[in-house]
């Protein structure tokens, strides 16, 4: 273990077990967040972002859902050996996780001030009129008036409810902060508060951050490092300004392209053709065969694994690596 | 919240008035002379005419309503046909019976029911679950009565080990009560397990799990707490079901409580007992939906805030809506 690595995924796997099929959401992946460090986690619906995350957290639902390969470990510690009790001690305090949509993450029959009080008095020995002070001290952080406490999710926004659950994940400082799409399901101009909140106070608690989100902006704003998710494999990842400077996998090219770009005059975006394959039934070689521009007969076959093209740059791509080793 | 109480005693009022009308109505239509069943076999013409005029049977209908109505509002429920005494008192000596069966076996269902649906949720298609929700359904589906003679069957005739009927020892409340629990307990654990299953999937149930806290508490204070409202309702309709139903398990296990007195009345024609004795299991009904009612806004905050009983703030925020459409208006 390095140094001041604080989380490392090693093989993960997980699988959902349904009726009629395998779901196989993720697939052998493996990454490093080191304390402090900023990590963005892009890829399009379905690629199993949120499984990868809440696999951290190990909240799977299960049934049917089981993770079926793999090591995580953070600060040192296997959490795949770590019982349920001293897991429940990591989670919303070690690590904490903010979910996709604010407007139904939040119990609709317990005050914003109380669910953010159960997290403090969970990890805590403060009495009750301690954690009371300390969760309105963590609501006008989130710029929320402290007397609000005592009023019910349906009396603040969907903006505000982002807030108050931003609050619950920093109450009791985690090292880790996962973010799983804060912002999809608020509007545009709320957006970027709510990102530049997340920013600020993991600036100020000095916390590790994993970023997942569709968009490639708010990655290159927010992160240090990038990791490109396809059908439950990483294939590509690399420090921010060097994969976006040098574009490799034929995935991640498609998905800049979709970008609406000022720079350049073009008529209209280029989307991805095609579909992501079925994750009950995935393809021997790489998952994105049918879709490359680039496809060789060797894709379809065997499947391609992470190699260094750069600096701390990794990519999955036979095509690629070809090209790089051709050139240099 | 005022507001609520008010709408919903208001509601009560004009239940209660409506259903008065409709079943004194309904009462004309039986058939035969009310001094028959007063003087019984050898009346004769003259104890008819002065049956009539005692008891005012020609006035018009519209005269006899407004009297009926005005005498109840006092708490007066008139006199037997049969035994030309006061209704009240005898259906209040009899609630005490009815009331502890329905109370204790509502208690026990209410108990019962929630137990097994949230484990049967949260087991979902565990053997536990189908086991259970067979028995629930089986539960839901047999009429009370012939649960009540199964259990008569098994428990007196077979084992002999409790009294079906007679003098009111512990021992003796145990079958009704089981009956009536059991009973309840079916719908209340069908209710409770799918208002569970929906809840369970809610993501700040997830929230929940992602602060560390304990499954038991995941499951109790954010799983249940939300799932309630449907529940209540059940729990709502069971006692409402069992305060007038009780008849049935009443007349198997012969308890002198309020379903008998009813039947009895029907049994020998006597039209006022049995009016009045509907009249007041109306009654009981609709205080215990107004108190189901008050629970709804108890649990959940969105009720309350509508009728405005939320906070400072929120109060401001609608007197300035309302100022706001003033001007505009
Ligand atoms: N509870 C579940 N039961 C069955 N299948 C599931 C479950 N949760 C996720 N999946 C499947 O696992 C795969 C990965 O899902 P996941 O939610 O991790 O994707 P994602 O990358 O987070 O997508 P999105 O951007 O839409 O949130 C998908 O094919 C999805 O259908
Ligand atoms: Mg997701």
């Amino acid at each position: 273990m390095r140094e001041n690595e604080l989380l490392s995924v090693e093989n993960l796997e997980v699988k959902y077990f349904l009726r009629r099929s395998t779901v196989k959401a993720v697939n052998g992946v493996s990454f490093t967040i080191n304390k402090g460090e900023r990590v963005g986690l892009v890829g399009e619906t379905g690629a199993g972002k949120t499984t990868t995350a809440l696999s951290i957290l190990r909240l799977i639902p299960e049934p049917p859902g089981k993770i079926t390969n793999g090591t995580i470990t953070l600060n040192g510690r296997n959490l795949m050996e770590t019982s349920e009790k001293d897991m429940r001690k990591i989670r919303g305090n070690d690590v904490s996780m903010i979910f996709q949509d604010p407007m139904t993450s939040l119990s609709p029959v317990m005050t914003v001030g109380d669910q953010i009080r159960e997290v403090i008095s969970l990890h805590s020995d403060m009495s009750k009129a301690q954690t009371i002070e300390r969760a309105k001290e963590m609501l006008e952080l989130v710029g929320i008036p402290g007397e609000r406490y005592g009023e019910y999710p349906h009396q603040f926004s969907g903006g505000m409810r982002q807030r108050v659950l931003i609050a619950i994940s920093l109450a009791c400082n985690p090292k880790l902060l996962i973010a799983d799409e804060p912002t999809s399901a608020l509007d545009v101009t709320i957006q970027a508060q709510v990102l530049e909140l997340i920013a600020d106070l993991r600036k100020k608690f000095n916390m590790s951050l994993l970023l997942i989100t569709h968009d490639l902006g708010v990655v290159a704003e927010t992160c240090d490092r990038i990791m490109i998710m396809y059908s439950g494999r990483i294939v590509e990842s690399g420090p921010v300004r060097t994969v976006y400077k040098n574009i490799q996998h034929p995935y991640t090219v498609g998905l800049f392209n979709s970008l609406p770009r000022l720079d350049i005059d073009t008529d209209r975006l280029e989307p991805i053709k095609g579909m992501m394959p079925d994750p009950n039934d995935l393809p021997p070689g790489c998952t994105f065969y049918d879709r490359c521009p680039y496809v060789m007969e060797r894709c379809k076959q065997e499947l391609p694994v992470l190699s260094e093209v750069g600096e701390g740059h990794f990519v999955a791509c036979f095509h690629a690596c070809n090209k790089e080793s051709s050139n240099g | 919240m005022l507001r609520y109480i008010i709408k919903r005693l208001i509601y009560m009022v004009v239940t209660l008035l409506a259903t008065v009308v409709f079943l004194f109505t309904l009462m004309e239509f039986v058939p035969g002379d009310p001094a028959l069943v007063v003087l019984g076999e050898g009346a004769t013409d003259e104890n008819i005419v002065a049956i009539h005029k005692e008891l005012k049977l020609d006035d018009p209908y519209i005269v006899r309503l407004s009297r009926y109505v005005g005498n109840l509002v006092q708490g007066d429920m008139g006199n037997s046909y049969k035994t030309r005494q006061p209704i009240a008192p005898a259906l209040f000596a009899r609630l005490p019976l009815t009331m502890t069966i329905a109370v204790w076996g509502i208690i026990f269902g209410t108990i019962i029911g929630l137990v097994a649906g949230v484990v049967s949720a949260v087991k979902q298609y565990s053997l536990f679950d189908r086991v259970l929700t067979a028995i629930s359904l089986f539960g839901a589906s047999a009429p009370s009565f012939w649960l009540a003679m199964l259990f008569v069957l098994i428990f007196t005739l077979k084992l002999g080990w409790l009294p079906a009927t007679g003098s009111y020892t512990f021992k003796h409340w145990i079958l009704p009560i089981a009956t009536i629990g059991l009973q309840a307990s079916a719908s209340i654990t069908r209710m409770t397990r799918s208002s569970m299953l929906e809840v369970i999937r809610q993501d700040y149930v997830r929230t929940a799990r992602a602060k560390g806290q304990t499954q038991f508490r995941v499951v109790v204070s954010h799983g249940l707490r939300n799932a309630f409202i449907p529940i209540l309702t059940v729990i709502g309709t069971n006692i409402n079901g069992y305060l007038g139903g009780t008849v049935l398990v009443e007349s198997v296990f012969a308890i002198p409580g309020l379903g008998n007195y009813v039947l009895d009345g029907v049994k020998t024609m006597d039209t006022p007992v049995v009016l009045n004795g509907v009249v007041f299991i109306c009654f009981m009904c609709t205080i215990v939906t107004f108190l189901v009612d008050m629970a709804y806004a108890f649990i959940d905050p969105r009720i309350k805030s509508t009728y405005g009983f939320g906070t400072k703030k929120f109060k401001r925020a609608r007197l300035a809506k309302a100022i706001e459409g003033g001007t505009a208006g």
